[in-house]
């Protein structure tokens, strides 16, 4: 697909103003997942159209806050936790009275004793307060942790969807490109539809690169290399760039290039290969 | 400004608001109170039963706000996003919709000296300077979309214009729009 061309038709700026029908949002949204760019414009697209809107800003009534604020009701108790956990909630432990007698060593002894349990159990408290407290900022932080999990899972498997969906029609071929050098978990996968001739490839199961190289794919055609564009080793699903020979294409290659790709493929540091 | 703080900040609004964090609310509103109000009293009049749609909205979202996705884009245009699609439903369950019809375009141009805005920090007189700087004709087609829920097609009907000029119209209007964050 032309990215440039399907940004210069306006189509995601109707996209940002939701004046699609779902079935053109569908496609759209397909699109943003598969080409960044595209999420970039739209990206700035909502910033314009957040401008447009803060143009035309205007202050309610004042009184309007309180009447809304006066219908929503709130945890209250957010404020009240934070105070518990300031200030160690130290109950009193029963002290036993004794009733003033001539035999004062007794009492005294038992007064002794009391302070002394009394300083013990603040200890004590005191301790097992601040174990809870880090227990839950421990629990605070992984529950961050898995927030981020999820959303990040949410992205890949839709993703997923999208590429079972393409490759499960029959004029998508997928094309192995094996490990030159011999490793079987070193591979890369295209996918070429033959109909729309857009090409994806997976590469995923690349080993990573210094922050200087990239991976470049090149399509043989009639012995010729053609560029593809760059990849990163950790991409789940890219899209290759196109040209009119491409169907023509004999066989598959990724060389290790530096950051940015090359004219020309640099062929001893070819790591996959696959002919069609 | 950089796009790491804002992240930051917006993320740790969010949980607040889905604990149901009363500070978080207010903050919510105090901030966002005068664009949404902005954009409602275009859609719905007079500004009183505008009032009583912002308290709509503002409840909407309180009992929404776990189902904003920051993956999907900022709270900001999640906001607006949700307060159009509540006054649009509103405006086309009423007859609204044809009154809205009638008015004139110069009566959809906002009224520069009689708008106080302190909400969101940007300049938003240079932002209605830069509305007011569109063509008629693109200013007119956002307008249409962003406040009347109008779709291309019944753009294009009441313009008298091909579905294709809707389309290259709107981003010609949205590309000046963005002029102002291209610069730092």
């Amino acid at each position: 697909m032309n990215t440039n061309e399907y940004i210069a038709s306006g189509v995601l700026e109707l996209y940002a103003l939701g004046t699609l029908s779902s079935e053109e949002m569908k496609e759209v949204e397909a699109n943003l997942l598969l080409y960044p760019e595209l999420q970039e414009e739209l990206d700035q697209i909502l910033l314009g159209l957040e401008a447009f809107a803060t143009a035309h800003a205007k202050e309610p009534s004042p009184a309007l806050k309180d009447k809304i604020f006066s219908k929503l009701s709130f945890d209250e108790n957010i404020q009240k936790q934070d105070a518990l956990e300031i200030e160690a909630p130290i109950p009193a432990p029963e002290v036993k009275i004794i009733p003033l007698q001539p035999n004062y060593l007794a009492a005294v002894r038992w007064l002794a004793a009391a302070c002394i349990a009394l300083l013990f159990t603040s200890g004590f408290l005191l301790f097992q307060n601040s174990n809870y407290k880090s227990t839950i900022n421990d629990l605070a932080s992984q529950l961050e942790t898995k927030d981020k999990e999820y959303a990040d899972l949410k992205v890949k498997l839709t993703s997923s969807e999208y590429l079972l969906a393409e490759v499960q029609k029959p004029e998508t071929h997928k094309i192995l490109l094996n490990s030159k050098s011999g490793k079987v978990d070193e591979l890369a996968v295209i996918f070429m539809n033959v109909k729309t001739e857009d090409v994806m490839v997976y590469t995923n199961q690349l080993a990573s690169l210094p922050a200087n190289e990239q991976y470049q794919l090149w399509a043989m055609v009639d012995g010729k290399p053609m560029d593809m564009g760059v990849f990163d080793a950790n991409d789940s699903l890219q899209s290759a760039k196109k040209f009119p020979e491409l169907m023509q294409a004999q066989a598959f290659a990724i060389t290790v290039e530096q950051k940015g790709g090359s004219a020309s493929p640099t062929m001893d540091k070819m790591v996959v290969f696959g002919a069609i | 400004m950089t796009v790491t703080e804002t992240y930051t900040e917006e993320t740790q609004l969010v949980a607040s608001l889905i604990k149901k964090d009363k500070a978080a609310f207010e903050y919510l509103y105090d901030n966002y109170k005068a664009a949404l109000f902005g954009v409602i009293s275009r859609m719905i009049q007079p500004d009183e039963a505008a009032e009583d749609v912002l308290q709509d909205v503002f409840i909407k979202i309180y009992h929404n706000i776990e189902k904003f996705d920051a993956s999907k884009g900022r709270l900001y245009t999640w906001l607006l996003n949700v307060t159009r699609n509540y006054c649009i439903d509103k405006i086309r369950s009423s007859d609204q919709k044809n009154q809205n019809k009638n008015r004139s375009i110069d009566y959809l141009v906002p009224d520069i000296n009689n708008q106080l805005f302190t909400g969101i920090s940007v300049d938003h007189i240079g932002l209605r300077k830069l509305v007011n700087s569109l063509v008629p004709e693109q200013r007119e087609i956002i307008e249409r979309m962003y406040f009347e829920g109008y779709t291309q097609t019944e753009v294009a009907e009441i313009m008298n214009i091909p579905l294709g000029t809707v389309k290259t119209r709107a981003r010609a209007a949205i590309l000046k729009l963005r002029t102002l964050f291209d610069t730092p």
